[in-house]
C-alpha cells in the first residue's frame, strides 16, 4: 500500500515546477515520510501554487470566457452539425428507395449538401482548435483545471439537454486537444499563421452563412450569428497576440 | 512586520547557518513549535520571503540521502536579519510584564 502512496506522491509531484518537485521530494525522502503523508504534503502544495496562479486574470479568462462561453457555443454549434449530417446521412443510406428528381426540386442533392456539411464541419474544426490553443495560452499552469472544467461542461451538457448520447461532444475533443498541445510546444503562432487561420475563419464563417442562408435572418439567423461572433474571439485574441508578440528568433 | 510563521523560517535559517534547506529547516520548525510543519507553507513562505528580499534560495547538488535530488538551499539576507530582529524586538516589547513572562 505503501508503495502505491509512494508512487501517487511521484506523480502529484510533477504538476510542480522541476525544480521544487526536487527539492520537495528530496525533502521527503530525507524525513522519510510515508507515502500517504507525502502526498499529503505533496498536494497541499500544488494547492497552494495553483491557488496563486488563480490572482493573474488570464486563467479567469480562460475560465469564463473559453471554458464557459466558447464551450457552450461550441457544444452547441456541434449538435447543429450533427443535425445537418442527418439528412445526407439519410439520402446515402436509402439513395436506392429515393426518386431523385425529388431531391432535385427541393434542393436536397448530396452535392449541394456535402459541401455545406464540409464548411459547417471545417469551421467547427477551426474554432474548436483556436479555442484549445488559446485556452492553454491563457490558463498557463492551470491548464489541467480548465482543461478538465472544459470536459466537464461537456459531459453535463450532453447529459441535460438529452442528446441521447453523453458522448455527443467527443468530435470536439481532437482539435481542442490538437490546439492545447500546439500551444503548449510553442510560445507564439506565427503571425502569418495566425493571419492563415483567422482567414479561414472569415472565409468560412462567409460561406456557411450564405449557404446556410443564415443571412436572411429571423430569430433563427440572428441565434446563429450571435454564436459566430461569440466563437470568433478566441481568433481575435489570437491574432492581437501575434502581432503584439512576434515569436523569439532562435540562433 | 513578519508574520509568525516568516519569523520562524528565518530564525530557523540563521541558526542553521550554511546547512539551511528545506528539510532542515522545516525539522528546527517542528522542534520548536512541536507541532508539523507542511512543505506547501514551507516552501510558499520561502517564496514569499525571497520576493521581498529577506531571503536568497538556489538549487544545491544532489545528494544521495535524498534519493539523488537536488536541495533548496537558504540563507538569510542582511535585510531579513533586520526584519527578524524587529519582530523579535516587537514581542518582547509587547510581552513585557504579562502573566507567562513573569511565570507568575
Amino acid at each position: 500500500m505503501n508503495r502505491m502512496f509512494a508512487w501517487a506522491a511521484e506523480q502529484i509531484a510533477r504538476l510542480l515546477e522541476p525544480a521544487e518537485r526536487e527539492a520537495a521530494l528530496g525533502d521527503l525522502a530525507e524525513s522519510h515520510e510515508s507515502g500517504v503523508r507525502a502526498s499529503c504534503h505533496l498536494l497541499g502544495l500544488v494547492a497552494r501554487r495553483q491557488a496563486e496562479l488563480w490572482k493573474d486574470w488570464h486563467p479567469w479568462l480562460a475560465l469564463i470566457g473559453i471554458v464557459a462561453i466558447v464551450g457552450l457555443m461550441l457544444f452547441k454549434y456541434a449538435r447543429f452539425v450533427s443535425t445537418a449530417a442527418e439528412l445526407p446521412a439519410w439520402i446515402i443510406s436509402n439513395y436506392r428507395d429515393i426518386d431523385p428528381s425529388i431531391l432535385e426540386q427541393n434542393g436536397m442533392t448530396l452535392t449541394l449538401l456535402i459541401p455545406k456539411l464540409l464548411c459547417f464541419t471545417l469551421l467547427l474544426g477551426c474554432w474548436s482548435w483556436t479555442a484549445g490553443f488559446v485556452l492553454a495560452k491563457l490558463s498557463g499552469g492551470t491548464i489541467w483545471l480548465n482543461g478538465s472544467l472544459l470536459l466537464l461542461n461537456w459531459v453535463f451538457l450532453s447529459a441535460w439537454t438529452q442528446t441521447g448520447s453523453l458522448t455527443a461532444f467527443l468530435p470536439l475533443l481532437p482539435p481542442v486537444c490538437w490546439g492545447i498541445r500546439h500551444a503548449t510546444r510553442h510560445e507564439v503562432l506565427q503571425l502569418s499563421r495566425a493571419i492563415l487561420l483567422a482567414g479561414t475563419i472569415v472565409s468560412l464563417t462567409v460561406v456557411t452563412i450564405w449557404l446556410g442562408g443564415i443571412w436572411r435572418g429571423g430569430p433563427w439567423g440572428m441565434w446563429l450569428i450571435q454564436l459566430y461572433v461569440l466563437l470568433s474571439w478566441p481568433a481575435v485574441y489570437l491574432l492581437g497576440v501575434s502581432i503584439r508578440r512576434p515569436p523569439t528568433v532562435r540562433r | 512586520m513578519l508574520g509568525e510563521f516568516e519569523y520562524l523560517l528565518i530564525t530557523s535559517a540563521a541558526r542553521l547557518g550554511d546547512d539551511a534547506y528545506g528539510a532542515s529547516i522545516r525539522q528546527e520548525i517542528e522542534a520548536a513549535t512541536e507541532r508539523t510543519c507542511s512543505i506547501g507553507a514551507l516552501y510558499t513562505t520561502l517564496d514569499r520571503l525571497e520576493s521581498k528580499g529577506l531571503v536568497k534560495t538556489w538549487m544545491s547538488d544532489a545528494t544521495p540521502q535524498r534519493g539523488g535530488r537536488a536541495k533548496r538551499m537558504v540563507r538569510v539576507t542582511a535585510k531579513g536579519i533586520a526584519a527578524a530582529s524587529e519582530f523579535y524586538e516587537s514581542v518582547m516589547r509587547v510581552s513585557r510584564g504579562v502573566s507567562w513572562e513573569t511565570g507568575r
